[in-house]
C-alpha cells in the first residue's frame, strides 16, 4: 500500500510542475502584460519602470524560478485590479464556489444515482425512460442557458428566486441546480452500468447460493463494489465542476473563483487568473490522488498492485 | 442406503427457459428433466458446456438470472416442493440444507471482502455461533479442507490466494453449516489436474465424514470415474442416459455417450480418440426428432421425426434413444412408458 | 470494382441502421449552414434595422412575419442569425475536433509504442494539461491570443486534445502485442512505418467514437466562450453571442432572444450526443454481427 501510495504522490508532483510550467508559458505568450498596467501613451522610462517593478525584465527561465519559489510558500503575486495579494482573495472567494460546487454535487448525485437505481431494477419502464431522458438533456443545454432560462421562469415570471447574488438558500437554489444537471447524466450511466455488473457477478450469485437475506446481498455485496466507479466520478467531478462553474457565476453574480478568473483574465489581471488556474490545477491533482488512495483502501486489490 | 427410503431430492419434469429481452427468443436450457437424489449417493451430471446440467443446478437453489424462468416440474426436497416456497423460505434454505460450490472461484468471491468475512456470514446467517465461538468455527473449517494456517488466511482476501486454496474455501463455505446436499458445478474445471484429484479425495472423505448427498456437475469424465456412484447424461436440455457408473464406462448406451467416452479415451485405446463431429446444437432452435440425430452416426429414419421416449434396459439403466448401442440391447422391443411419474423407482 | 461495391455497401448499411431523428436534426442544421444565403430572403445577419429592434415572434402582437422569430436589440432578425450561427458553430466544432484528434492521436501513438520514458514523459504532460481546468483555460487562452474564429478552433484543439492521447496509446499498447505488429517488427519496418500502417489505422475506430462523443463538448464549450465574449467575435452570428446579447434583455421579458439560440445550440449537442452513442455500439466489432 505504502508503495502505491508514494508512486502516486511522486507522479502528483511531477504533473503539478508540469502544470506550474505550462501556465507560466501560457501567461507569457502574447503581449506584453506590462503595456495592460502602464498607462496609455506610457513613455520608455515607464516601462521599464513598470517591467522591472513585477520583474519582467529578467529572462525567462529566471522568470519562472522566481514564480516558483514564490507560488510554493503561497505568494501568488499581488493583484492589479483589488491592489490585495492574490492569496486573500482566493481565500475569500473560495468558499463560495464550495458552497456552489458542493450543492450542485448533491442535486446531480441524488438526480443520476437515483436514475441509475431506477434503471437497474425497473428497466423500460416509463419512470426510467423519463428520468434517462432528463439526463440526457441535461447533457446537451449549456449551462449558462439553463441558468438564463431558470431566471426567466422563477425570476421574471414567477418572481419566487432572486436573479442574483448569493446569501441565501435561495440564491442558491438556481445557480446550483443549473450547473448540476449536467453532471447527472454521467452518475446515471455509471451507477447503471456498475450496479448492473455488480447485481449480475458471480459473489452475488454465491452470495444467494449461500441463502443470505436479499437485503444483505445487494446492500452489502452489492454496494461496496459498485460504489467504487461512482465515488472515482464524483471526486473528479468536483474539480470539473469548479471550472464549468464560470458561466454560471457570472449570469448569477455568483462570488466564487469561476467569476474571479474571469474577470482577471478579461482584465487583464494575470496574477489573479494565473492563481486560480494554478489553484484548481493542483486540487485536481491532488483529488485524483485522493481518489487513487481511497480506491486502494475500499478495493483491496488495487493495493498490491 | 436403504433402497426403501424416500429420496432425498426428487426432481419431476423440470422445465427452465431462458427468454430474450423482448421474448423473441427462447432457449430451451432444461426440457422435462426428472431425477432422484438418494441420501448418501454421489450422483453426476455429465454432458458437453451448454447442455442445461449447470441451469439444473442453479434451478434446484433458484438462483437463476433474471432472464430464465422455471415453467414447470417439481422439486421435492425431503418431500417438500421448492418452487412453492417464498423467497424468503428460500433463502433460509439455502446455504444450510442444500448448498452449491461455484465454478469460477475468482469471480464468485467478493474481491472486497476477506476471507474470513465471507465464511463467517454464512454462518451468521443460519447458526447461531458468534465472536469467538464464530472464529473458532470457521478456523476448524479452514482446516478441514486442509488450509494450513487458518489465523493469518482469516484476514486475507481473494486474490491472494491460489487457484486451488480458492477452491477449497468455496467448499468449505459450501459445507460450513452442515446442508443434506451439496451441489458442485464444475467444481475442479478451472484447477490443475494434480489439484483435481487433491480435491476429489477431499470432497470424498468429507462425504465419508458427514455424510453430506453429492450431487457433482461436470464435462469432466475422469472425475466421473473416480468419485461418483450413478451418472446422468444430458443433452441439449434433456437426459438422455441414466446408469451406475462402472457399467456406462464399460457398455454405453447412447450415442452420444458412446461418442463422448471416444472422444475422452477412445475407449479402449487412447490412439482411437476422436472428436464428435458436428456442432452442440442451438437451444433456441432445436433441430425435430431426437436432438443428437445430427451428429448421430447410427442416427436412422424414426430419429429424424419422432423425439426418443426414455427406456430402460435394466433395473437400474435407461436410454433416451429408439436405437440404443448398449452390447445386449440389439433387439430389446420398445415398451413404452407412459409418464415421468414412473422415473421415481428408477434410480431407488 | 470490388472496393467500390463494398464501400456503398457500407454506407447503404450505414443509413439503414443509423437512428433517423438525430440525423434529420444534424442534416438540417448543416444545409441551414451551407445553403444560409438563401434561406434567408434578403436579411443581412450583421446589420439590423433598429427600427425593428425587440419584435417578438411573429405569432404574437407586435411581430411580423417578415420576422418569424423575432428581433434582437439592434434589429436584426433572429431566424437569419440563426441560420447563419449554425455555420460557425459547425465549422469550429468540426475544425476544433480534427486539430485535436490529429494532435491527440499522434501524441498517443508516440507513446504507447515507445513506452518507457517517452510515454511516462507525454503521459504526465498529458495528465497535467488534463488537470487544467477546461472553461478556465480557454478563457486564458483567449485573452492572450485575441479574438476570432481561427484563434478559437485553434484555442479548441489545444485544450481538447489529452482525451484523444489516453485512449490511442491505450490502445497502441494492446495493439503492440498482437501478431501483425510483432510480424511487421521483426520484418525489420521501419517504427514510423508501422505506426502510420498498422497502428493508425486501428485505432481509428475508437478515435472517431472518442470524436463523436467530443462534438457536443466542443461545440458548448465554444458557446460558452463566445457567450462570455473570449470566442467569436461580434459582429459575427454566432448562437453564443445571441446569448449574451439576449441577456440584457431577460428582466425585461424579452424571452425569444435567449431561448431560440439555446434551443438550436441544444438540438445540435443532443443529436450528434445520440448519433454518437449509436456510433460507438455501431462501431464495436460485437454488435456489427447481430442482425439491424
Amino acid at each position: 500500500m505504502k508503495r502505491y501510495i508514494v508512486r502516486r504522490l511522486l507522479f502528483g508532483i511531477v504533473v503539478v510542475w508540469f502544470v506550474s510550467v505550462i501556465i507560466f508559458t501560457v501567461s507569457r505568450i502574447g503581449p506584453d502584460p506590462a503595456l495592460m498596467i502602464a498607462s496609455p501613451g506610457a513613455d520608455e522610462a515607464e516601462m521599464k519602470a513598470i517591467h522591472e517593478r513585477f520583474g519582467l525584465d529578467k529572462p525567462w527561465p529566471v522568470q519562472y524560478y522566481i514564480f516558483l519559489k514564490r507560488a510554493l510558500q503561497g505568494d501568488f503575486g499581488e493583484s492589479v485590479y483589488y491592489g490585495l495579494p492574490v492569496s486573500e482573495i482566493l481565500v475569500q472567494r473560495i468558499p463560495n464556489s464550495i458552497l456552489l460546487v458542493g450543492a450542485a454535487q448533491l442535486i446531480a448525485l441524488g438526480i443520476g444515482v437515483s436514475a441509475g437505481l431506477l434503471g437497474a431494477r425497473r428497466r423500460g419502464q416509463w419512470l426510467d425512460n423519463l428520468v434517462r431522458w432528463f439526463s440526457l438533456t441535461g447533457l446537451s443545454m449549456p449551462n449558462f442557458w439553463i441558468a438564463m432560462l431558470m431566471i426567466l421562469v422563477f425570476s421574471v415570471t414567477l418572481k419566487v428566486l432572486p436573479t442574483g447574488g448569493s446569501g441565501t438558500f435561495w440564491h442558491l437554489l438556481m445557480p446550483a441546480f443549473s450547473l448540476g444537471w449536467y453532471f447527472s447524466a454521467g452518475y446515471t450511466r455509471i451507477t447503471y452500468s456498475s450496479l448492473f455488473q455488480v447485481l449480475n457477478s458471480e459473489y452475488i450469485k454465491l452470495a444467494r447460493v449461500k441463502g443470505l437475506s436479499e437485503f444483505s446481498v445487494v446492500a452489502k455485496h452489492g454496494l461496496k463494489n459498485a460504489l467504487i466507479p461512482i465515488v472515482t466520478l464524483a471526486g473528479m467531478n468536483l474539480v470539473i465542476m469548479v471550472s464549468s462553474a464560470v458561466a454560471i457565476e457570472t449570469v448569477f453574480s455568483w462570488p466564487g473563483v469561476g467569476l474571479l478568473m474571469y474577470h482577471g483574465a478579461v482584465y487583464r489581471d494575470f496574477n489573479i487568473a494565473q492563481g486560480v488556474v494554478l489553484l484548481i490545477s493542483v486540487s485536481m491533482v491532488g483529488v485524483n490522488l485522493l481518489v487513487d488512495i481511497l480506491y486502494a483502501y475500499i478495493d483491496p486489490r488495487i493495493r498490491y498492485q | 442406503m436403504n433402497k426403501d427410503e424416500k429420496p432425498l431430492l426428487q426432481v419431476v419434469g423440470l422445465t427452465t427457459y431462458f427468454f430474450s429481452f423482448r421474448g423473441e427468443r427462447i432457449v430451451k436450457a432444461v426440457d422435462n428433466v426428472s431425477f432422484a437424489v438418494r441420501k448418501g449417493e454421489r450422483l453426476v451430471i455429465i454432458g458437453e458446456s451448454g447442455c442445461g446440467k449447470s441451469t439444473v443446478a442453479l434451478s434446484l437453489l433458484r438462483v437463476l438470472p433474471p432472464s430464465a424462468k422455471i415453467v414447470a416440474g417439481e422439486i421435492l426436497f425431503e418431500g417438500e416442493d421448492l418452487l412453492k416456497k417464498t423467497p424468503k423460505e428460500m433463502a433460509r434454505i439455502r446455504g444450510k440444507q442444500l448448498s452449491m460450490i461455484l465454478q469460477d472461484t475468482m469471480l464468485s468471491l467478493d474481491p472486497v471482502f476477506s476471507i474470513g468475512n465471507q465464511i463467517g456470514e454464512t454462518l451468521e446467517r443460519h447458526t447461531n455461533l458468534r465472536g469467538e465461538a464464530l472464529r473458532g468455527r470457521i478456523k476448524q473449517l479452514l482446516l478441514d479442507v486442509r488450509i494450513p494456517d487458518p489465523e493469518r488466511r482469516l484476514k486475507q482476501f481473494p486474490h491472494q490466494m491460489s487457484g486451488g486454496m480458492r477452491q477449497r474455501i468455496v467448499g468449505a463455505i459450501a459445507l460450513s453449516c452442515e446442508p443434506k446436499l451439496l451441489i458442485a458445478d464444475e467444481a475442479t474445471t478451472n484447477l490443475d489436474v494434480t489439484i483435481q484429484l487433491q480435491y476429489l479425495n477431499l470432497l470424498k472423505e468429507i462425504q465419508k465424514k458427514t455424510g453430506v448427498t453429492l450431487l457433482f456437475i461436470t464435462h469432466n469424465l475422469g472425475i466421473v470415474a473416480e468419485l461418483c456412484e450413478n451418472v446422468i447424461v444430458m443433452y441439449a436440455g434433456k437426459i438422455v442416459e441414466r446408469s451406475p457408473v462402472m457399467e456406462i464406462f464399460d457398455d454405453p448406451g447412447h450415442p452420444y455417450t458412446k461418442a463422448l467416452l471416444q472422444a475422452a479415451f477412445g475407449l479402449q485405446d487412447l490412439s482411437k480418440r476422436k472428436p464428435i463431429p458436428g456442432e452442440p446444437p442451438n437451444l433456441a432452435n432445436l433441430p425435430p426428432g431426437c436432438s443428437f440425430h445430427p451428429r448421430c452416426p447410427y442416427g436412422k429414419e424414426r430419429c429424424r421425426q419422432e423425439e426418443p421416449i426414455e427406456i430402460s434396459l435394466n433395473p437400474t439403466r435407461s436410454v433416451k434413444c429408439w436405437y440404443p448401442v448398449t452390447i445386449g440391447s440389439q433387439n430389446i422391443p420398445m415398451p413404452k412408458i407412459e409418464d415421468a411419474g414412473n422415473f421415481k423407482n428408477l434410480m431407488g | 470494382m470490388e472496393k467500390f461495391v463494398y464501400f456503398w455497401g457500407k454506407v447503404a448499411d450505414f443509413w439503414k441502421r443509423a437512428p433517423k431523428g438525430p440525423l434529420m436534426v444534424l442534416i438540417l442544421l448543416f444545409a441551414a449552414g451551407i445553403f444560409a444565403d438563401f434561406l434567408t430572403f434578403g436579411h443581412d445577419p450583421e446589420i439590423g434595422d433598429p427600427r425593428q429592434r425587440l419584435l417578438p415572434p411573429f405569432w404574437y402582437d407586435g411581430g411580423m412575419t417578415k420576422y418569424p422569430l423575432g428581433t434582437d436589440t439592434m434589429g436584426r432578425d433572429i431566424l437569419t442569425r440563426l441560420i447563419y450561427g449554425s455555420r460557425v458553430s459547425l465549422v469550429v466544432a468540426f475544425a476544433a475536433v480534427i486539430l485535436s484528434s490529429v494532435i491527440g492521436t499522434i501524441l498517443g501513438i508516440l507513446a504507447g509504442y515507445f513506452g518507457g520514458w517517452v510515454d511516462q514523459v507525454i503521459m504526465r504532460f498529458t495528465d497535467s494539461w488534463l488537470s487544467i481546468p477546461t472553461v478556465m483555460f480557454g478563457i486564458l487562452l483567449a485573452v492572450i491570443v485575441g479574438p476570432g474564429v481561427f484563434n478559437i478552433v485553434i484555442i479548441m484543439g489545444l485544450v481538447f486534445w489529452t482525451r484523444y492521447a489516453r485512449v490511442t496509446r491505450g490502445e497502441t499498447l494492446s495493439l503492440k502485442t498482437r501478431e501483425f505488429v510483432q510480424l511487421a517488427i521483426v520484418a525489420g519496418c521501419s517504427k514510423f512505418r508501422i505506426m502510420r500502417k498498422h497502428i493508425l489505422p486501428n485505432v481509428l475506430n475508437n478515435v472517431i467514437t472518442l470524436a463523436s462523443m467530443q462534438i457536443g463538448v466542443v461545440v458548448v464549450v465554444e458557446a460558452t466562450l463566445t457567450f462570455l465574449g473570449v470566442g467569436v467575435p461580434p459582429p459575427k452570428p454566432a448562437w453564443g453571442l445571441m446569448l449574451s446579447e439576449g441577456r440584457g434583455g431577460l428582466l425585461a421579458g424579452y424571452w425569444w432572444l435567449i431561448m431560440f439560440p439555446g434551443v438550436a445550440i441544444a438540438m445540435l449537442v443532443m443529436s450528434f450526443n445520440l448519433i454518437g452513442d449509436w456510433l460507438r455500439l455501431y462501431l464495436d466489432p460485437h454488435y456489427r454481427n447481430i442482425e439491424a
